[in-house]
């Protein structure tokens, strides 16, 4: 494994905002467990060291309007149009939120990111150690459930904060999937709320034409 | 577009819901005519409706003036249902099993400690968990104990030395719930119990250092020891993660026993079972256990507001003089006898967002409070008072014994925090006497007092409509948030 050049890390902040398809090698040498990647796309799926730029608002709903797979394909950030990743809704009691993706794993992949946002900030997570988790449910509903009260049940028991998510495989109602975080560190993780649970009220995981969308509701 | 809910008025303070199409009984709304208004926006009228509808129900389908929206039934939500024909339902007592409320009062003058109050404030904050993540390191509970925790509750709590005088006649059940058997927990209940005994946890829980600011019942202000011008505490918090978790794992169980059983549910979230089949017993156990959790975790965290009073002020236990006055659930499944068109009834009362609230000579009630009536805490939100109540003959009769709990969300969360944007609502509460400290960095937006209905009308209504009675009022001076 070769050492990263102070100069590496500087290019590696400019080029997370430059429309590049692939990239050179990228390397963080504090955390000796990333491999060696070759190209952007790469890196992003085993969730390393390339932060997704998020910019929430107040005005607007706090979402994010990249798709890692939407950056590849076509090489931009931002594409107008675009659904965001999730968005929050208005609900009085509790948090609300709809998460989108262009496959039935991604909208797993994104309610993630809903849920652990509303914890605490995603951009502040680092995905330094890998983790492999497993759910089943008799339904796409009650496995949405399970997955995203797997993640509540290892923040509660393991102090376990995951950031970057990747569904290997969702068939016959049965999701792997490849997290990435790091234990809580209150020093970093600025706290916002704890989750009681994920409820069943409203909930859907539904495609629609070429978008998959879920609803859920967590009880805070 | 759901068609608008039909209600009549009965007089000021109680509106019926007529029975109509799978209702098996009428619903009943102690609310003022402006209340109204606004609960026939929500959806909770349609809910106090689909809790009439399930097998088993006596008496009204019940709604208390601080009614919102819920998960199957409605938050403010009261149902009672027959011990041997009627049904239990998670739904009806919410996820937070046993969240409930401590109020102790004291020999302190407010206004002789006020200089101490953000210290005060500070080290409560430093000594009691708040907020995601965080636990004392010196609370380590094995599995052992927290069996007994489960089965025991406060009784446990106080053989380990979280007990500086005999609590128990001053709890709801005595903190503990009898039937409780940890074997109906799962092992993922039970493992996110085992780190949060003894925390506050989060969002709309807290500890309020208060003061007697007004008294309408002397009597009953005296047998409580609440004199004007006292400090009090409160403590609000329930059965965190172990709670949560034993409503989700039952939540499933217990749809699939609708379906066992042919119950026709109007709401996939009011899945129930009857209340003689296993998987109900097996909630109730578990629920139980839950509850005993909450009780002993209530009792822990009133332990250490009181060593954090020694700390700070330096003086003896019996010099500040902290003791408590009530502890009561306010998410709860009780099994009571009451008495039913002239006969004595088994009935299964489930409580989601409402207390039990005794009447003077009832059966339970310790001594001091036999000729008044059982307390009940109404906390108000961060900026607005609290409330202490007693049950009433009337409420006994009417509504089992019940009681509201609080004041209700009228603004979303985000709407809080739209609202509250570019104001500074530690600020504004600090320049009103009030210092807070929080653990969450969205929490103080979110748990804003506009975004609570006014706890002084909800209080006012169930005082007007007689089931309960207005004994003081406390105003807020200090309080700590997860």
């Amino acid at each position: 494994m070769l050492l990263a050049p102070a100069w590496s890390k500087e290019l590696e902040k400019q080029l997370t905002y430059m429309p590049f398809v692939a990239l050179s090698i990228i390397f963080r040498a504090e955390d000796p467990r990333t491999p060696v990647v070759s190209t952007r796309r790469q890196a992003v799926d085993l969730g390393c060291a390339v932060p997704i730029d998020r910019e929430p608002t107040h005005d607007r709903l706090h979402s994010s309007c990249r798709s890692v797979h939407d950056f590849d394909t076509k090489g931009q950030f931002g594409v107008p149009g675009m659904l965001p990743r999730y968005e929050y809704l208005d609900h009085t009691a509790d948090v609300a939120f709809k998460a989108y993706g262009t496959t039935v794993e991604e909208v797993f992949e994104h309610a993630a990111e809903a849920l652990v946002e509303t914890m605490t900030d995603l951009n502040e997570i680092q995905p330094m150690a890998q983790y492999t988790l497993t759910v089943t449910a008799e339904d796409l509903e009650m496995l949405m459930v399970r997955w995203l009260n797997e993640l509540l049940y290892r923040f509660e028991t393991e102090e376990l904060l995951l950031g970057r998510f990747h569904v290997n495989r969702l068939k016959d109602f049965r999701l792997t999937a490849s997290c990435r975080g790091e234990r809580l560190d209150p020093a970093r993780h600025a706290i916002k709320t704890g989750i009681k649970g994920v409820t069943y009220h409203g909930l859907y995981v539904k495609q629609q034409q070429n978008t998959w969308e879920s609803r859920v509701v967590l009880d805070i | 577009m759901p068609s608008p809910v039909v209600t009549k008025k009965l007089d000021d303070y109680r509106w019926i819901i007529p029975k109509s199409g799978k209702m098996k009984t009428e619903g009943i709304i102690y609310a003022d005519s402006m209340m109204m208004e606004s609960l026939r926006e929500d959806g909770s009228l349609q809910q106090v409706m689909n809790v009439a509808c399930l097998p088993g129900i006596v008496g009204r389908s019940m709604a208390m003036p601080d009614i919102h929206w819920g998960y199957g039934f409605p938050i403010g939500g009261v149902a009672a249902f027959d011990g041997e024909t009627g049904i239990i339902s998670p739904g009806g007592v919410g996820y937070d099993i046993n969240c409930g409320v401590r109020l102790m009062r004291s020999e302190l003058d407010a206004a002789q400690v006020a200089d101490s109050l953000p210290k005060i404030v500070k080290a409560l904050f430093k000594n009691i968990p708040a907020g995601i993540g965080s636990k004392r390191k010196d609370l380590r509970i094995s599995a052992k104990q927290m069996n007994n925790v489960l089965k025991k509750g406060v009784r446990w709590a106080a053989a380990e030395g979280f007990a500086r005088t005999d609590d128990t006649p001053y709890i709801e059940a005595g903190g503990c719930i009898p039937g409780a058997d940890p074997n109906t927990v799962s092992e993922r209940a039970y493992n996110r119990g085992r780190n949060q005994l003894g925390t506050l946890g989060s969002g709309n829980h807290f500890i309020e250092v208060g003061v007697v600011d007004s008294i309408y019942d002397g009597p009953a202000a005296q047998a409580m020891g609440l004199e004007p011008g006292k400090l009090t505490v409160m403590v609000h918090t329930g059965s965190r993660g172990l709670g949560h978790q034993v409503c989700d794992d039952y939540i499933q169980v217990l749809l699939k026993a609708a379906g066992k059983h042919h119950i026709d549910l109007p709401d996939k979230q009011l899945c129930c079972a009857p209340i003689r089949s296993s998987e109900a017993r097996r909630y109730l156990s578990a629920m139980a256990c839950a509850a005993n959790f909450a009780f002993c975790n209530r009792q822990i965290i009133g332990y250490w507001v009181e060593e954090t009073f020694q700390e700070v002020l330096q003086m003896s236990p019996r010099s500040i003089g902290l003791s408590l006055v009530y502890d009561i659930c306010h998410n709860m499944a009780k099994q009571e006898t009451h008495e039913v068109d002239g006969r004595s009834r088994s009935l299964c009362i489930h409580r989601k967002g409402a207390t039990l609230a005794l009447p003077p000579y009832a059966e339970g009630l310790p001594e001091r409070y036999r000729r008044v009536g059982q307390p009940v805490l109404i906390p108000g939100d961060m900026g607005r008072s609290s409330h202490v109540l007693v049950g009433t003959e009337t409420g006994w009769k009417e509504t089992f014994g019940s009681c509201c709990h609080g004041a209700g969300r009228v603004l979303s969360r985000k709407q809080a925090k739209k609202s509250a944007k570019g104001r500074a609502i530690i600020r504004e509460l600090e320049d009103r006497g009030i210092y807070v400290q929080s653990a969450g960095k969205g929490t103080v937006a979110e748990e804003m007092s506009d975004a609570y209905k006014d706890v002084d009308k909800v209080v006012n209504i169930v005082h007007n409509a007689g089931i309960a009675k207005k004994v003081a009022k406390l105003a807020p001076l200090g309080v700590i948030k997860g």
